[in-house]
């Protein structure tokens, strides 16, 4: 999948899950950057991608996720 | 007759995994019927034990659920108290403890029972109590009911709080978060040099479904 379908669909569920739809995601976005971004919502996001990707993460790819970049770059990978 | 001359208190090992399991079980209850993680997710305490096992078993550091934060009091060699400890921030990635238990749980709970406690989140958000980084953060301690009164809770708590020190002579504080109707444990840090800091109140009429009480106390202790 290209990145950028990848960044579209990501985007549809930080607006989903974190309830702002102005959301734009950068790769060096944090949940600091995002209202609601906790470590509740940050479970709900995780299935979410989970689920539209049709991927799992293992536990030692969610500990190393800091940034949006990360994300997008495990993504990818788990896609290829 | 218990001779308390027979305890012992060492740190916890992947022996006690089951003990330790069932001691966050104890801690969530928080002396009541209520425990809010099976709750907040549609588990039952079976289902939640057997999650919590695997979690421990993952021995990820700085959190919750790491075995290497637990202290273990033993009774002729089976283990009768624990408390867990650590320093926020202070593991391989610098993570947040809240973030790394989030991890766990999105690991290990089925993806369908994390989808369905999105409806009760609000419950839990205005008692949810971010944690300081560097400071050193208290939380899940029981003792099994035969060896109540023996001021084990107080041992692990002190036993703890100087192992903290020592392993970080800089430490400024030490944090954790009680509910207040949990009087008992609310006295025994006030004596341990705790003071109440902040209180954290749900006005939702139905926290009582989930949580012990509807009003988190953040207690700390400054050095």
């Amino acid at each position: 999948m290209e990145r950028e379908l990848i960044i579209e669909k990501l985007t549809s569920i930080f607006h989903d899950v974190f309830g702002d739809n102005s959301i734009v995601l950068r790769d060096d976005m944090t949940a600091a950057d995002v209202e609601n971004w906790d470590s509740l919502t940050h479970m709900l996001m995780i299935t979410k991608v989970e689920e539209v990707f049709g991927i799992k993460f293992k536990l030692k790819e969610l500990n190393k996720l800091k940034m949006v970049g990360d994300l997008i770059t495990i993504i990818e990978s788990k896609l290829q | 007759m218990i001779d308390d001359k027979k305890y012992i208190i060492r740190r916890a090992t992947i022996n006690d995994i089951s003990f330790i399991a069932d001691v966050i079980l104890e801690a969530e209850k928080s002396g009541t019927g209520n425990c809010g993680l099976a709750k907040l997710y549609g588990l039952t305490e079976i289902e939640l034990k057997q999650y919590l096992v695997n979690m421990l078993d993952e021995e990820i550091d700085g959190c919750e659920f790491s075995i290497s934060s637990f202290l273990v009091v033993e009774y002729d060699g089976k283990p009768v108290a624990a408390g867990g400890g650590w320093l926020e921030g202070d593991n391989e990635d610098g993570m947040a403890s809240s973030m790394l238990k989030a991890n766990l749980i999105a690991y290990y709970i089925p993806s369908e029972n994390i989808k369905s406690s999105r409806s009760r989140l609000d419950v839990v958000k205005d008692i949810q109590i971010e944690r300081e980084m560097g400071a050193f953060q208290l939380e899940y301690a029981y003792v099994t009911k035969e060896h109540q009164g023996h001021f084990l809770y107080e041992w692990l708590v002190e036993e703890l709080l100087k192992q903290a020190i020592q392993k970080n002579p800089g430490l400024k504080k030490a944090q954790t978060h009680v509910f207040e109707n949990n009087k008992v444990v609310v006295l025994m840090l006030k004596l341990l040099g705790f003071k109440i800091s902040e209180k954290y109140v749900s006005q939702r009429e139905d926290i009582h479904q989930y949580y012990p009480d509807n009003v988190m106390l953040l207690m700390e202790k400054m050095y």
